[in-house]
């Protein structure tokens, strides 16, 4: 599966991300191969949700590069000009004159531009819009898209996926359960059409029935040609639909191995697997 | 009656503004009245400057309270760029101290530009039936509902039925996660305070044609009224805004018409402060945040 001709389709290098004297992610490397499931192991507070959010464009990182298929997603860092200057007072100065006085660098792609390159996102504790119906909250997932017909396209075949969703397209998503605000969520993201899918902890705080029947749906989503990097605390599940996995810790990776090898490896087991399983 | 209900009208008016803003930014934002009083001197001078205070035509007017809405729409969006929008990321301390003196500012330059009061020229034609014994209508009044109603359900269709008005709703409930779905929040913010502004706007001209007066610091009192409508209805939910300012303009015209009508302010913010006693979040309002 895991062939050296494959191509990369998300290349993370050298990633560091601040919250203002946090260091959260310390010069994070990762890739994420076309076709294929990348799964990212962490705790608690290792720095999981930070890094998509990143990938996203919410969080600027202070250096490293984020590439999509080779295109750099980020921007340059600012120059040592403008560090003098007050942030509330350069934003008003338009970005355009900024950039020429030297005070800024080349901006980041912004979150919707990164959304329209095709990196769509499931976020994590799911987030649907809950004053929003489910057709509503799927059509925004397509926000940056004018392709009528490929929506409408895009809207059967999620729909297909998950019939659940059908029967409730004109309820409120917030009074869906959590199984079907986690299934919504997933599906929203795919309403972008990505040619790589985020997932944020879909396991989290759903019963294991629910959970076994979101990561088929994962799988078969994957199968279908879109690639996913699927960043779960449940370990076990996560490593067996998976073909790279990487372990964060405290905002480093500390393990980089096809998932196979992860799932016999005593450590792993121990950390994340909760014994038992 | 019908004059209450027009009062009303131009309440809920102007208290959209303050709804729209606040469901999208958690921002009250204060320079709103102003941009208000500002709709009412623009409708004038546009008046004048057109030809249509000479010689007033119903498609005029209508031209005039559109120049008036697409002047006031670039103020409040020019309000949230310069002002807002680079502290974003302050406390909301800061913001509210903002928002405050950028009121003040447009109230003073408002003083300095337009002077004091100033007469307002009849751009309609007035009349009054008697369609019912006791029943008295004015033609202002039918006029100030009537185009109240067209906006109204103008914003009920935007908010409701179009892309814009989804991805408005979406800001409202989450910034980040809607700018994870690729909406642009800094452009839906911006085009929410032109709504919210040209709403201002059009209740301004409205107010002006009725009145014949208009006044640099109209936007202190009609504001604080609106946001008490905001408030009153829940702020944050537009049918709250649109409740409220009914609400209020009923009760203001009950009272001035059964009680002296020095009393109109003091039950205007008793029946605030009463609805609030019961209903912290407003008739319409959601008490709870929901979260995960
Ligand atoms: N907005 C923020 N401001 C300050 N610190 C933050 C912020 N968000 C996250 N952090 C810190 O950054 C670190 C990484 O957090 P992050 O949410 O990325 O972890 P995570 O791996 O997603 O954890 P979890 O499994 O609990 O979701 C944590 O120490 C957290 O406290
Ligand atoms: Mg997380």
């Amino acid at each position: 599966m895991s062939g050296t001709d494959q191509r990369i389709a998300l290349q993370i290098t050298d990633l560091n991300v601040f919250y203002g004297p946090i260091h959260a992610l310390k010069g994070v490397s990762l890739a994420v191969a076309e076709g294929q499931i990348t799964t990212l192991l962490g705790a608690n507070g290792a720095g999981k949700t930070t890094l998509l959010r990143t990938i996203s464009g919410l969080n600027s990182p202070s250096s490293g590069s984020i590439r999509l298929f080779g295109e750099d997603l980020t921007g340059d860092p600012p120059p040592a000009r403008g560090a003098s200057i007050p942030p509330s007072l350069l934003s008003l100065v338009p970005h355009r004159v900024a950039r020429v006085l030297g005070w800024v660098g080349r901006p980041g792609l912004a979150p919707d531009e990164i959304v329209a390159r095709g990196i769509s996102q499931s976020p994590e504790g799911r987030q649907v819009f809950p004053n929003l119906t489910v057709r509503e909250n799927l059509q925004l997932g397509a926000y940056v898209r004018s392709d009528t017909a490929g929506i409408a396209a895009d809207l059967s075949r999620v729909l297909g996926l998950w019939p659940r969703l059908r029967e409730r397209l004109d309820q409120l998503a917030g009074t869906l359960s959590g199984g079907e605000q986690q299934m919504l969520a997933i599906a929203r993201a795919m309403m972008a059409r990505p040619k790589v899918l985020l997932l944020d902890e879909p396991s989290l705080g759903l019963a294991p029935v629910i959970v076994a029947g979101i990561f088929e749906t994962i799988s078969e989503i994957n199968r279908e040609g879109t690639t996913v990097l699927l960043v779960e605390q449940n370990a076990h599940l996560a490593l067996r639909v998976a073909t790279m996995a990487y372990v964060l810790e405290t905002g480093e990776i500390q393990k980089c191995a096809p998932a196979a090898e992860l799932r016999d490896d005593p450590a792993i087991r121990d950390a994340y697997l909760g014994g038992g399983h | 009656m019908l004059n209450g209900l027009s009062l009303g009208a131009i309440y809920a008016l102007i208290a959209l503004g303050y709804t729209m803003v606040y469901g999208t930014l958690q921002l009250i934002n204060f320079a709103h009245g102003e941009v208000y009083m500002i709709g009412a001197f623009a409708s004038l001078y546009l008046a004048r400057w057109t030809g249509v205070e000479e010689n007033p035509t119903l498609p005029g007017v209508a031209l005039v309270g559109l120049g008036a809405m697409i002047f006031c729409a670039a103020l409040g969006m020019t309000i949230e760029r310069v002002a807002y929008r680079p502290l974003r990321k302050s406390s909301r301390l800061n913001i509210l101290i903002t928002a405050i003196g950028v009121s003040l500012l447009l109230q003073n330059l408002g003083l300095m530009m337009f002077g004091a009061i100033q007469s307002f020229p009849t751009l309609l034609p007035e009349t009054q039936w008697e369609p019912l014994p006791g029943l008295h209508l004015r033609s202002t009044d039918v006029v100030t509902l009537s185009v109240t109603l067209v906006l109204m359900f103008g914003l009920h269709h935007l908010v409701e039925r179009t892309q814009f008005g989804r991805a408005m709703r979406a800001v409202s409930h989450s910034r980040d996660t809607a700018a994870m779905m690729g909406i642009p929040v800094d452009r839906v913010v911006s085009i929410t305070f032109a709504v919210g502004s040209a709403l201002a706007a059009a209740a301004a001209l409205l107010v002006a044609m009725d009145k014949h007066s208009i006044r640099p610091d109209m936007g202190a009192t009609g504001g604080l009224k609106a946001f008490v409508a905001a408030v009153l209805g829940g702020i944050g939910s537009i049918p709250g805004a649109v409740a409220g300012g009914f609400l209020l303009g009923l009760c203001e015209t009950l009272v001035s018409g059964y009680l002296a009508s020095t009393w109109r302010d003091a039950i205007a913010f008793g029946v605030l402060i009463f609805i609030l006693l019961f209903r912290p979040a407003g008739l319409l309002g959601r008490s709870t945040v929901e979260k995960v």
